[in-house]
């Protein structure tokens, strides 16, 4: 119980402060540490592999690219956010949200799901156990999210192909 | 295995073949094309083979998808689309080499969402789907494109997650991610029902339904015409197509908790829909929020919940189709070099291209629900399949929002009949690619008019839902 | 062994949490951020489930989220970057004003 606190602690401080920052940068940091947080979470559910995972793809690969962006594209400017139009409708949508999401809090604590109580498969949550799901009937998966990483590499290509090619491909009305 | 997903396997060869295709061939561009369209052509033809097969229907990957009649007809549906949006995009330098390569994989995500049968592959069907067209929106090259894929990216991660979290609740509550056993497993009520809703309306955001409506005019208005095309016709059967999977399979029991809801949001989305539409002077605004309404005719079918509704939204998946198709593909004849058409630019279309006019009267009569056109057999099916449900008010809503349709989708024709002397008089030129999905688009809204028989037979068999009314 | 019912309700804040920063920032980073914690405390709500059923799906399904979210990452940032470098501030209301 002691650890769950600890980690919720520094889970939810990640998350609000993922929110509440003013600088993207500050913003990034805070949700490593809510991806650490939830790392650790998921090797006391005895899912090890996630956790790799987690720290490896999450924090290493995924936020080091939202840091890299946050500096290209931020450095050097001051980041006030202009503080008119919406105001009113977005602080509704967020308090709506906030009663939403503590609802859910409240329901997912009252209603525990059926537990099994006596002791865990072997191979569950090891990198043994994943690689027998994960290479046998859940392959398809896998390739599918294969399939959506190579859309993410032809994205990046179209997204900023270089202006030259275009002209040089007889481009009719460009306004670029 | 005997080649039950050879549909979904023909289109991944063809991404492959026609990226393939940009690097080895001295003509970049028309290769892919001519690549990715003999993929969907294969695609067709193999889910035609399919469809008499005796082992329908098939269950693979411990359930989590399952070949059946409807994902064949949906498949038929969305094979349409894409072949629609490569024609209407054929070849032109806008839109570059990777667009067919693109519309391939968002068109494996909506037939993956016809077969879904467990959580995972919905999941996966509806990223498949949206990855590629976020980048499809934001390729446009000018700055309402690259704000409209931002747009429909941040929406779209917000709605995904959304919808995670809602089948994370369901996973919780019955224990199973299977939706046919979701049904069957003892559900912890509270959690169920939060589940579900998250989830449902996770997928009405991806279907743009009324109060989750925002992203779509200003994402169809910024995106490429050929884009929009697909977007319009291809996400809208990919969303209808699992949500009606999603409650049909699994929450047929527990029908109170969502059928008044829907039927609900269904109504508004009609009648608003199609109010805001009357304002729009763009039309790709215009479509959107015929869009909007038309997704609410198909929640209609959904919300009706039984046999009839099932089968009239899948008859209105195509008759919409095909009417959108053809508005398109005359749009983006009329838009030429430009993105976007306004009110302005159709005047005097009459005199400029007789045919064309009469081609776009059609769709949008058809979109309005005339007589002799798909569209009105279609809305004919659906306010059927509601009063078979006892649910006058879903009836009501549809007539009332088809007669405010009506005014809104007359005017761009009014304007095309009127003036314009002196300005623009030279006709408008006829691509190829763009005239043949223009006339197989307008000869189907109206042969589905005349005579819907055939069809109707395909759709009764697709839809066969039988533990239902 | 940690409550297994208190890390969905922590799960269930979280989600909030990125749902109300996507709704109330207005930097596109910030709230593509957000939604990622989103993701996030749906795949620990699926793993906590997961270990509760003894069921190797749920966390199938977290890995799988965790691919997805890589590859929307990769194209959102590029969506995000591109356009960046045609017009030089960074602000979801200011790039799309919300018409009808």
């Amino acid at each position: 119980m002691i650890a769950f606190v600890i980690l919720a602690i520094l889970a939810l401080g990640g998350g609000v402060g993922v929110v509440v920052a003013r600088q993207p940068v500050h913003s990034a940091l805070f949700l490593i540490l809510n991806i650490l947080a939830l790392a650790i979470f998921y090797i006391l559910l005895s899912a090890e592999f996630l956790a790799a995972a987690q720290v490896i793809v999450y924090a290493g690969a995924i936020m080091v690219l939202f840091l890299f962006v946050v500096t290209l594209l931020t450095a050097g400017k001051d980041d006030a956010e202009p503080q008119e139009g919406l105001a009113g409708q977005r602080l509704t949508a967020g308090i709506l949200a906030v009663l939403a999401g503590g609802g859910l809090a409240v329901l997912g604590v009252l209603y525990p799901s059926q537990s099994i109580p006596f002791g865990l498969p072997p191979n569950f949550g090891n990198l043994h156990g994943m690689g027998l799901n994960l290479w046998n009937q859940d392959f398809v998966y896998l390739a599918a999210v294969a399939l959506m990483l190579l859309t993410a590499a032809i994205g990046v290509l179209v997204l900023n192909r270089p202006q030259r090619r275009q002209h040089r491909a007889g481009v009719k009305g460009e306004d670029s | 295995m005997n080649g039950a997903l050879g549909p979904e396997y023909m289109v991944v060869l063809g991404v492959f073949a026609s990226m393939i295709a940009v690097m080895v061939s001295r003509q970049r561009t028309i290769a892919a094309y001519w690549a990715a369209l003999a993929a969907v052509v294969a695609a067709g033809i193999w889910t035609a083979a399919l469809w008499s097969s005796p082992a329908l229907p098939i269950s693979l990957y411990a359930q989590g998808v399952r070949v059946d009649l409807f994902s064949l007809a949906i498949d038929g549906l969305v094979l349409l689309a894409s072949a629609g949006a490569l024609l209407v995009g054929w070849n032109d330098a806008r839109y570059g080499a990777d667009f067919p390569a693109l519309v391939l994989l968002a068109l494996l995500g909506m037939m993956v969402l016809g077969l879904a049968n467990n959580f995972l592959v919905l999941f996966l069907g509806i990223e498949l789907l949206s990855l590629p067209l976020y980048v499809l929106a934001a390729s446009g090259g000018y700055a309402e494109s690259r704000e409209a894929g931002l747009k429909y990216l941040l929406l779209g991660a917000f709605s995904s997650g959304i919808l995670l979290f809602g089948l994370a609740l369901l996973y919780g509550a019955s224990g199973t991610m299977v939706l046919t056993q979701l049904a069957n497993s003892s559900l912890i009520l509270p959690l169920a029902g939060a589940g579900l809703a998250l989830t449902v309306v996770g997928l009405v955001f991806k279907l743009g339904i009324i109060p989750f409506h925002m992203w779509v005019p200003d994402v169809y208005e910024g995106s490429p015409l050929p884009v929009t095309t697909f977007m319009a016709f291809g996400t809208k059967v990919g969303a209808a197509a699992i949500l009606l999977r999603f409650l049909f399979y699994g929450f047929s029991v527990a029908v109170g908790w969502w059928e008044p809801a829907l039927g609900y949001l269904a109504v508004l989305t009609m009648v608003a829909g199609n109010l805001l539409a009357l304002a729009q002077k763009d039309m790709k605004r215009l479509l959107a929020y015929s869009g909007i309404a038309n997704a609410g005719y198909l929640l209609v079918g959904i919300s009706a919940h039984n046999q009839a509704g099932a089968r009239a939204m899948l008859f209105y998946l195509l008759v919409y189709g095909l009417a959108v198709l053809a508005a398109f593909s005359v749009f983006t004849m009329v838009a030429r070099e430009r993105n976007s058409v306004s009110l302005n630019d159709l005047t005097g279309l009459a005199r400029r291209s007789p045919w064309l006019t009469a081609f776009l009267a059609v769709a949008m009569l058809s979109l309005a629900g005339i007589p002799l056109t798909g569209g009105f057999v279609g809305k004919f099916y659906l306010l059927q399949a509601a009063l078979d449900a006892n649910e006058p008010g879903l009836a009501i809503g549809l007539v009332v929002g088809a007669m405010i349709g009506l005014a809104a989708y007359v005017r761009p024709l009014q304007r095309a009949f009127q003036g314009g002397d002196g300005t623009s008089e030279a006709p408008v030129r006829w691509p190829v690619a763009g005239a043949v999905v223009v006339v197989i688009a307008v000869l189907g809204t109206i042969g589905l008019g005349v005579y819907p028989a055939p069809i109707v037979h395909i759709v009764n068999h697709s839809a066969a839902f039988d533990w239902l009314r | 062994m940690i409550p297994l019912n208190w890390v969905v309700g922590l799960g269930a804040a979280l989600f909030a949490i990125g749902a109300v920063g996507v709704m109330v920032r207005k930097n596109p980073l910030i709230m593509f951020m957000a939604a990622e914690m989103m993701w996030n405390a749906a795949a620990l709500v699926f793993v906590t489930f997961a270990r509760s059923f003894h069921d190797m799906t749920g966390q199938v399904m977290a890995f799988i989220i965790i691919g997805t979210a890589a590859a929307e990452v990769g194209i959102g940032l590029a969506i995000i970057v591109s356009v960046y470098h045609h017009r030089h501030r960074l602000d979801i209301d200011e790039v799309s004003e919300l018409k009808g």
